[in-house]
This record gives C-alpha cells, structure tokens and sequence, in this order.
C-alpha cells in the first residue's frame, strides 16, 4: 500500500480510473489535448492534413471543387430571386452570398460531426489518444475548407455592394460564438450517431427545412408581424441577424443579440463537451 | 531498484451485451411496443478481479484460449476501454500495437503515413523527423517509400506498421500476436529488435497463444480463463 501511494504522487503517473470525477473535467480536457504531450497538436495537425490531401485525391482540380457546390447553389437562388421571384431586398446579393457562406459552415459541420466517431472508429478502438482529438481535427478540416469560400467572399464583397465599417469589429465576437455553436451541436450528435446510425438521415433530411425556417434568403423584416416571433424558436436566427447586420447592413448587431449569440455558444460548446467526454467511452465500446 | 511501471488492481470488465441489437431508431419505437423486439441486456464479465504489478524492464507473456479476456486486459491497458472496478495505472508511453499498421491511410504514401501514424502514438512531428531514416532504412522499403500504401503487398505493409512501432521508443509495449506474420528474415530482424528495446529497459506485454514464443521474450506469465487469472508465474 505504501508503495502504491509513493507512485500514485509522482508527477509523471497518469491514472486512470473506473470514475472520473466531474471537476476534474475541464482540467482533464486542456491537460489531455495539449499540455501532457505536445505531439498531440502534431496529432490535430496530421490529421487536418490528411482529410484536405484525400479528399480531392487526383482530382485536377482539387480543392477548387470544395467551392462548385456553394457557388452554383447561390448563383441558383441569386437567378430565381432576381428574375422569376424578385425580391426587394437592398443589395440582395450581399445578403444572400453573406447568408450562404454562413449556413455552408454550420451545415457542413454538423453533417461530417454526425461521423466522427464512426468513421474513425478503428483508431478510437484500437489506439488511445484525448479522444477529443477527433472532432477538434474534424471541426479544423471543416473550417479550412470554409476559409476557401470566406477568401473569395473577402475579395468580392465590395464588388456585391458591401462598405467595410468599423461594425465589423463584431465579427470577431459573433464567429467565435458560431463555430462554438457549431462545435458543441456536432459533438453531440457525433454520440449520438454511434448509437443511432439514423441521425445522419435525420439530419439529411431536416437540414433544407432549417434553411428555409433560418433568415438566409428571406429578411425577418419581410415576415408578417403576427409570425415573427416564432422567428426566436430558431438557435440560428441571432447568429444570422448579427452576421446581416455586420456584413450587410454595416451596423452593430444589438446588444441583446449579441449576448444571445455569446450565451448560446458558450452554452452549447460547454454542454456539447460535457456529453462527449462524459459518454465517448461507452461509445467507443459499441462501435 | 526498478520503479513499478504497470500496477493493476481488481480490474474487472463487464460489457453490455445487446441481444437484437436494436441500431436505428425504426426497431427502437418497435421495441416499445412488442416485447421480442426489444434489447434485452446481458451482463457479461470479461475479466473479474485480475491484479499484477509489473516493474521496468519485466516482461509478462498473457496466456489463454480464445475468448479469455486477453485482448480485453490489452485494451484496457492501453487506455482504449475504462475499467468497470479497480484501476489501472501506468508510468511512460505506451505503444499499443494491437493491430499493425492501424491509421495508415491507403491513398496516402508510406512517409505520410509514418508521421501519421507516429503522431498517434504522441510522438511530434520532430520526434518522428529524427527518426525517419531509421524508421525508413528498418521498413526496407526503399524507394517506395513515396508511393501510396494502397499499391504495397500486405508484407510491405506490415513491414511499415512494424518499422514506426519499432521507433516509437515506448516504455511499455503492448504487443498482440503481431510477431506471427511477414517473411522469416524481417521475423528475425523484429525479434532483435525487441530484445533490444527489452534490453533498453522496455516493459513488454505479450497476448498470445504460443508458448515457444511467450517463453523467448517473457519471464513472468499469467494466464486467464473465463476473464479470471487460472495460474500465473515464472518461466523457468
């Protein structure tokens, strides 16, 4: 026993035990990921770059084509709102290109958080490492592929009519709560998805609803205003109103959005973390 | 002395078995009304109180028959499942080698999978950078080292798996029969290197069947049946 105690004070043991109390949580997931061993951000790194190396594999094009998609579907609703439903939204393709570039990170997010654990569930049973490794890897992969269309944003947006203003300042609040947002929702179904191999469908099918229920190509102020405040039912809808009022409008998103905004990122990204570490492990076992 | 470097105790492991095991949500909402549908769970003991402690440099050959609980007691060794009861604690890095080649991606070419694969293990960019050539020169791979691992023969590959294992410097290894495949020469070439590496004052955990092999690279054995420790000791 007193051999036991002797080693269990040495600063270099890890422990691991049948429990893990829920304090120690937030401790456990910075020292885990980064601070017990600094080949686990090589790790992250090696793995972001495999996804971006295979994903276009042999492709002439490669990564170009990571924007073919959301580049027609715009151009699609910019034909059809324009011509054959024209809207009278100011400056609509600014609003629409700002709406789409946002909406392509959250549905893509969600869409790859679903498999993160089954794909990767070969390593995950064979292999220990911070488990958290794999969607923080997977979220990186994600927003790389975004950075591509939010460059070309960048470089079109006074073209669509856009005025940088100093409001833009509140882009670095808005998209840090964003992708918190995204993160926390897609660590969840990633459990999810391991036990339920439905949800994946679910959320197929459920996504396009979402996008119509969320102020991407409508404008809230088009609404009736018996039905706007079920507008609020939306976890989305602040977000895009912050993004709109940044982008589009040049003015500073309001202060209660913004906290809302803040709140529901910090909000899901904590809760989001809390499931996954508390029940990847029981996952891991049945995949 | 030699510091304990694996000190388990009372570790038992249940798993949950899943009769009809109701994946989707369809079966699920069936299960709630119709009783044949439904998951029943049995509880089965992978291991029940399996204790042992074992020092730098020992090495422990895990014996039984299929279905014992060896590979259970390896997976929880190397962190991949949690212990039901009692505990597990280890000292160093430990170098799981349940499968070889496990991570290496096939459209990726042999030196992107070596750091690949080295980094998860935890091993940084710049560890495994310095031990490149060594890795490379002990794969014998040579020129196709820059040629994606779907094109390699399964003895090329497993030469690659075992050359980054070989490399990692674990202070613990825990091997699963890994030792039974590849040609006889690169056989001989990994035998030296792990008694070097034993040598070096590596920890190894053998799982196997063959007693010839557990008795070349083991001092202590112990073997399980039904999950439980049956006998455990000295070679001679």
């Amino acid at each position: 026993m007193l051999k036991l105690d002797s080693v269990l004070s040495s600063s270099t043991f890890s422990s691991r035990m049948a429990r893990i109390d829920g304090d120690l949580l937030l401790r456990r997931i910075s020292m885990s990921v980064f601070h017990l061993n600094p080949g686990w951000r090589d790790l992250v790194f090696n793995l972001v770059s495999k996804e971006i190396k295979v994903r276009y594999m042999g492709a002439a094009l490669g990564f170009a084509w990571s924007l073919g998609n959301p580049l027609l579907t715009t151009l699609t609703y910019l034909v059809v709102f324009t011509w054959i439903f024209p809207t009278r939204q100011d400056r609509f393709v600014l609003y629409l290109a700002t709406g789409m570039l946002h909406w392509s990170l959250f549905s893509q997010v969600v869409l790859m958080g679903c498999e993160w654990l089954t794909v990767n569930s070969n390593l995950l049973k064979k292999i220990y490492f911070p488990r958290l490794i794999i969607p923080i890897s997977g979220i990186l992969t994600n927003i790389t592929f975004w950075a591509a269309a939010f460059i070309i944003y960048c470089m079109l947006y006074m073209f669509l009519g856009g005025h940088p203003s100093a409001a833009m300042l509140g882009y670095l609040i808005i998209w840090p709560a964003y992708v918190a947002f995204c993160f926390g929702i897609a660590l969840v179904f990633s459990v999810i998805h391991a036990l339920f191999r439905d949800l994946r469908h679910i959320v197929d099918v459920l996504l396009p609803l979402l996008f119509w229920l969320t102020p991407i190509i409508w404008a809230p102020s088009t609404l009736p205003p018996q039905i706007r405040p079920l507008l609020s039912a939306n976890p989305l809808a602040p977000f895009f109103f912050s993004f709109e009022a940044i982008l589009h409008d040049g003015s500073w998103p309001s202060l209660e959005t913004t906290a809302l905004c803040l709140l529901l990122g910090a909000g899901t990204l904590g809760g989001g973390l809390l499931i996954f570490t508390r029940q990847v492990h029981k996952v891991i076992e049945r995949i | 002395m030699n510091p304990t470097v694996i000190e388990v105790s009372n570790v038992g492991k249940t798993f949950g078995l899943n009769h009809h095991c109701a994946v989707g949500l369809k079966r699920q909402f069936v299960g709630i009304l119709s009783e044949r549908w439904r998951t029943h769970v049995e509880k089965f003991d992978a291991l029940t109180e399996v204790s042992f402690s074992l020092d730098r440099g020992d090495s422990l050959a895990l014996l039984g028959h299929n279905g014992s609980g060896k590979s259970t007691l390896l997976q929880i060794l190397a962190g991949v499942l949690k212990p039901t009861t009692g505990r597990v604690m280890t000292r160093g890095r430990i170098a799981p080698i349940i499968e070889l080649g496990v991570g290496f991606h096939p459209d990726l070419t042999g030196q992107e999978n070596i750091f690949l694969n080295g980094s998860l293990y935890g091993l940084s960019n710049a560890e495994i950078r310095s031990r490149y050539d060594a890795i490379v020169e002990f794969s014998e791979l040579g020129r196709f080292i820059d040629v994606p691992v779907r094109t390699y023969s399964s003895g090329m590959y497993l030469r690659l798996g075992f050359s980054v294992s070989a490399y990692i410097e674990p202070d613990i290894l825990l091997a699963d029969e890994f030792l039974t495949v590849g040609d006889a020469d690169f056989v001989q070439k990994c035998y030296q290197r792990i008694r070097q590496m034993q040598q070096n004052g590596m920890t190894l955990i053998l799982v196997t069947h063959i007693e010839e092999q557990a008795r070349q690279f083991c001092r202590q054995y112990l073997r399980l049946d039904h999950g439980r420790v049956a006998d455990r000791g000295r070679f001679p």
